[in-house]
């Protein structure tokens, strides 16, 4: 073999095993012909950059359509976590009359409401609605928005701090990211309403869970430090649920959880972190997650024989 | 693919192949040749064309050779690509005699510079 041909071969690389297996020899003959009319013998750098162009391309071209339907579950995926988050903010955090406690005078609030993460809120709610109603454009654009006002509603409060509360800025950054998800790919609207719900309901029975156990006196560690460490069963949990879809065979479910449960662990670390920096909270909530990840990991290998196994050949009766 | 997708590699790729059957390196040379050696179609881009053109219908494989121990293929249009082309050198011949009919207009109200 010539160092052109070797050359074009390594090249030829980036495209997908099944493309070069049906088309290298042809295209090797081809890239040899015009290098032999042309009398070179060395290989032109545009033809090996445009290879690797079109390689990398097919090789991605490739990947797209299997990888579509777990982009779209992901998507509705997000836009449901992010729905209920914003719900659960909305009545939890932000509408005021229903807060037990006096907690900010009028001139903190924005009306009725603790910060301007109501807007926030509102725009997620709007991206419902716009799903709902199947203009999936406008719902795009009701959650690219929140990106930029959750921005501006930070920075806002900073340089001029009697303008309202400042708004929960790991939970908006979260929000960001589920938006920043939700927007690429397709979702559907019986998905993302299931998921909305589930999370809904999960959120307010952990929450409750917590609050009991807060009543509870716990010798080991007397203070509220291991109620923001409860905060890593969130991706915990997905990740649990990742486990028992993934042996369902739901993988188009299984693994946009599995992602978002990783995705919500880093926050939930950063947030136990940020409200109480000792070791207890990192090591409860990160060891919580990465024990779900590593099982999680495991199904998910141990889940692929299994399927492997159920689609095996079977042997002939004839 | 619809005919505001066919690009001028893509259009010479179709126009090369309606006078019968040809391999990878003699489209390269064709599309070179008719658009007067303005287009160098690069062995990558070919390929990715003629991919699209197969999925699309309008090309079809016509058989591989080995000449000098180099493999070949051969491509051919098909009855949908020779469609595909006829429509686009339609489309392409309607823009002309548009961009003529207005340039006539223009040089006729006179104070403009001829192209000459």
């Amino acid at each position: 073999m010539s160092p052109l041909e070797a050359t074009y071969r390594r090249a030829l690389r980036l495209y997908p095993a099944g493309w070069r297996a049906a088309n290298e020899d042809v295209v090797i003959g081809t890239l040899l012909d015009e290098a032999e009319d042309t009398g070179r013998v060395l290989p032109r750098l545009a033809e090996v950059a445009s290879l690797a162009v079109h390689g990398l391309s097919a090789s991605l071209g490739a990947f797209g359509p299997r990888f579509a339907g777990t982009r779209d579950r992901l998507a509705s995926l997000a836009f449901g976590a992010g729905l209920a988050l914003a719900v659960v903010m909305f009545f939890g955090t932000e509408w005021i009359p229903w807060q037990s406690e006096e907690l900010y005078t009028p001139a903190e609030m924005v009306g009725p409401f603790a910060s301007a993460t109501v807007l926030v809120n509102v725009l997620w709610f709007a991206g419902a609605v716009f799903t709902i109603a199947g203009r999936q454009h406008l719902a795009r654009g009701a959650l690219l928005l929140t990106v930029p006002v959750s921005v501006l509603a930070i920075l806002l409060v900073d340089l001029v701090p009697v303008l309202w509360n400042r708004p929960p800025a790991t939970a908006l950054a979260f929000l960001m990211v589920l938006a920043s998800v939700a927007c690429l790919g397709r979702v559907a609207r019986h998905d993302m309403f299931v998921v909305a719900v589930v999370v809904a309901i999960a959120f307010a029975g952990i929450t409750a869970l917590v609050y009991t156990m807060d009543g509870v006196p716990l010798p080991w560690r007397p203070d509220r430090a291991w109620v923001v460490a409860a905060a890593g069963w969130w991706p915990a949990l997905l990740i649990f649920l990742s486990i028992g879809l993934n042996f369902t065979r739901a993988r188009t479910w299984s693994t946009p959880l599995l992602g978002l449960g990783i995705v919500w662990a880093g926050f939930s670390t950063i947030t136990g972190w940020a409200q109480h920096p000792d070791a207890f909270v990192v090591v409860v909530s990160a060891g919580a997650v990465a024990l779900g990840a590593i099982i999680g990991l495991a199904a998910h290998l141990l889940g692929r024989g299994y399927q492997l196994r159920m689609v095996a050949p079977q042997p002939k009766t004839d | 693919m619809t005919t505001d997708e066919v690009r001028e590699p893509t259009f010479l790729i179709l126009a090369a192949l309606a006078d019968g059957k040809k391999h990878g390196y003699a489209l390269i040379k064709e599309a070179a040749e008719m658009s007067e050696q303005r287009v160098q179609l690069k062995v990558g881009t070919l390929y990715a064309a003629l991919d699209r053109l197969t999925q699309a219908g309008a090309v079809r494989s016509a058989g591989d050779e080995v000449v000098s121990g180099r493999h070949r293929r051969y491509f051919e249009l098909t009855a949908d690509g020779a469609v595909m082309l006829e429509r686009e050198a339609a489309r392409l011949e309607s823009n002309a005699r548009q961009a003529r009919a207005r340039l006539k207009t223009r040089f006729a109200a006179g104070g403009v510079e001829s192209l000459a």
